[in-house]
């Protein structure tokens, strides 16, 4: 034999490989060129950047949050024993929606005129329902976060059950029979069982609510706007002049996402290989 | 099942030859369907499909289409319907790019467009043309109503279809004596904090709402008939500016936020958030009561001698895949009866842009009889406070500056 096997090029992958690097390139080029009299406006206009830091905030926020809620209630569940373990099973019901309902239902429960607002209104805990407003209109994206939030919190369930659904759950009897406490119980058995889950969700969301449309076409604010939004009314809605720079500002976010990719496993890889020393 | 290296490497080149077909020209019927005469059209469109790319935000209209219009084009011309819903701009876009990547043959055969949407379409040369000389129903349309949309030449590159007035829609019950200039409605705002707003400047509704408090506060429609000049433009549109500004903090959500369309502001119409709504249809808040969406108490208005008109139109791409049909569905959508029927508001309330005084028998009746409903205000009244539209470079500008000025405050 030649080569050691891992050097060899994997002639498998290669169909997948011209199929993705293909489609990927026939994006990239195209845009690459159409972009280059759009750099420099790029830099002058300050609604690319704040909706660039926008988008990123509320991505964190809601890949954060859905990760933390999401582990929390997944060890709750996992603490169930029988018939409510069963019950537990409604945790479902967001992931089999469409975001697009998730956000309807959003809409439905949070505007001034919806459901959580005449419901306080009529047992005579809210005086006036206009108080709600800021929690949609607020210039923070809550409409979009809560909407991430109550979609993408049972996806992680699912991840993060089914890894521990494949741990010996002796280990926890054997861990609380030599001393160990809740926190060590945590942070030796359920951690290093999830952590894997965790991060493949996280990334998931982190990248998925950092480009997606229609949740924040429909529960955003007018401004700051989303990326997607920003992109897609300079590219299809004003005048052909702003094309180059939204075609500019397309490939940073292409960019940022490769970065952010790589800068993330590197960091976790960094983070297992301290743990396992 | 396992693959080995060969059979990698032969899915691999066919992948590469599936994508490169793809881009491949398929074979395209290059005959001019303008030298055609129109029995020869009618033939050649028979059996095919049409798809016809339109604004999709209004329930009503698109359901007036897939059953009015989409039974009789095929009754009469053997001919399927397929809408599509998609915004103007975005359509105008989408075949721009094809335009600029050379494929001749597209996916989209009748467009519904006019003002700054037909001005680019027409000037970037995304359409075919001339062809409204083409269809018998021309006949029947005024040719002085279609020299102009909103100050480009039509020249024969767009088809009318409809003729359409804005007006503001409220309830009389909560609101007995409602604002009749744009004076009055700044003072109402003010008055009545978080009861008012507007759709975004990029919508079409809220763009045209702009237009208004643009005559209003900058000497009327008179003072815009000469050519765009940037400098003259930031002069004349300050008081605009300011006007958008003042009421502001008066406005739903104090502002902060406007509805991204014309649909999220009927919403907010219906479900009381807000006391005013606004519509480029002056027959449609008639079919909304008739629909129960809306009270029967609901009125229209128009600003005084504020009110801005336009016809409307189709055209056709010049890569349409199926010309020929295209031309049947626009000379269908001039056929008096379905005029008429769009007309009705319990079908969409849209006006007739045919000239009524050269239809005879039947078809002038069906004018006649037309009930337009207490909500519809008289046709006087609409007529007496109509203004022509703009130029359409103005309201590429308009659109443009109101993010900076209004949305974001950073000019």
């Amino acid at each position: 034999m030649g080569a050691p096997r891992s050097h060899r090029f994997p002639v498998a992958l290669l169909p997948l490989l011209v199929f993705a690097g293909v489609l990927t390139l026939a994006g990239i080029l195209p845009s690459l060129v159409g972009s280059l009299e759009g750099w420099g406006e790029l830099a002058a206009d300050p609604r690319f950047l704040s909706s660039f830091a926008f988008s990123l905030w509320v991505a964190t926020v809601s890949s954060l949050g859905a990760t933390i809620a999401g582990l929390l209630l997944s060890l709750a569940i996992y603490n169930l024993k029988g018939a409510q373990r069963v019950f537990a099973q409604v945790y479902r019901i967001p992931l089999i929606l469409p975001h697009l309902t998730v956000a309807f239902l959003t809409l439905l429960i949070w505007t001034p005129s919806g459901f959580l607002a005449s419901g306080l209104h009529s047992l005579g805990l809210l005086d006036d329902p206009q108080i709600l407003g800021p929690v949609l209109y607020s210039g923070w994206g809550w409409g979009i976060i809560l909407t991430y939030l109550l979609k993408e919190t049972p996806f992680i369930m699912v991840l993060v059950l089914a890894s521990l659904g494949q741990m010996d759950s002796q280990l926890v009897l054997a861990a609380r029979n030599l001393g160990a406490g809740r926190w060590q119980i945590f942070r030796q058995v359920f951690w290093p069982q999830c952590f894997g889950s965790l991060q493949t969700g996280f990334i998931i969301i982190f990248l998925y609510s950092l480009g997606a449309y229609e949740v924040p076409f429909l529960v955003g604010e007018s401004y700051p706007p989303m990326v997607s939004i920003q992109l897609y009314g300079s590219l299809f809605k004003q005048d052909p002049s702003q094309r180059a720079k939204a075609l500019a500002f397309l490939i940073v976010i292409f960019v940022f996402s490769l970065v952010f990719l790589y800068a993330y496993f590197r960091a976790s890889k960094k983070a297992q290989n301290q743990e396992d020393t | 099942m396992k693959i080995n290296k060969g059979q990698s490497i032969l899915l691999a080149v066919m992948v590469l030859i599936l994508g490169a077909s793809g881009a491949c020209k398929a074979s395209i019927d290059k005959s001019d369907v303008r030298n055609l005469s129109w029995a020869e059209i009618e033939a050649k469109a028979k059996g095919t499909t049409v798809t016809w790319a339109m604004w999709g935000g209004d329930d009503r209209i698109n359901t007036w289409v897939d059953t009015v219009v989409a039974t009789r084009l095929k009754k009469d011309y053997g001919v399927d319907l397929l809408r599509i819903p998609m915004d103007a701009s975005v359509f105008v876009s989408k075949v721009s790019n094809e335009k600029s990547a050379n494929k001749e043959q597209g996916s989209l055969d009748l467009l519904w467009i006019n003002g700054e949407n037909f001005r680019r379409a027409k000037s970037e040369g995304l359409l075919l043309g001339p062809i409204s000389d083409k269809l018998p129903n021309m006949a029947l349309v005024n040719p002085q109503d279609v020299v102009y949309d909103f100050g480009t030449l039509v020249e024969g590159y767009e088809v009318p279809y409809g003729r359409a007035q804005f007006v503001f829609e409220y309830d009389s019950a909560k609101i007995p004596s409602p604002p009749r200039n744009f004076v009055e409605l700044k003072a109402w705002i003010i008055a009545h904090p978080g009861r008012f707003t507007y759709p975004e400047a990029s919508d079409f509704t809220g763009s045209a709402f702009i237009r208004q408090v643009f005559y209003a506060s900058s000497g009327g429609q008179a003072n815009y008939i000469k050519p765009f000049d940037q400098d003259e433009f930031a002069v004349d549109s300050a008081p605009l500016w300011a006007w958008l500004k003042d009421v502001r903090p008066y406005l739903w959500q104090k502002g902060t936020t406007y509805p991204s369309d014309k649909a999220k502001l009927d919403t907010l119409f219906e479900r009381g958030e807000v006391d005013f709504n606004m519509s480029y249809s002056q027959g449609g808040a008639q079919g909304l009561i008739h629909a129960g969406r809306y009270p029967a108490t609901v009125r229209t208005l128009v600003m005084e001698r504020q009110s801005l008109g336009n016809i409307h139109y189709t055209a056709v791409p010049f890569n349409s895949p199926n010309p020929a049909g295209a031309l049947i569905l626009a000379n269908l959508l001039l056929d008096p009866a379905i005029q008429a029927s769009k007309n009705d508001p319990l079908n969409w309330g849209d006006f007739t842009v045919l000239d009524t005084s050269k239809l005879k028998g039947q078809d002038k009746a069906s004018f006649e009889s037309l009930d337009l409903g207490p909500a519809t205000l008289p046709l006087q009244v609409l007529a007496a406070n109509m203004v022509p539209e703009i130029s359409s470079s103005y309201v590429e500008a308009l659109e443009n500056k109101w993010e900076r000025h209004v949305l974001t405050d950073s000019p």
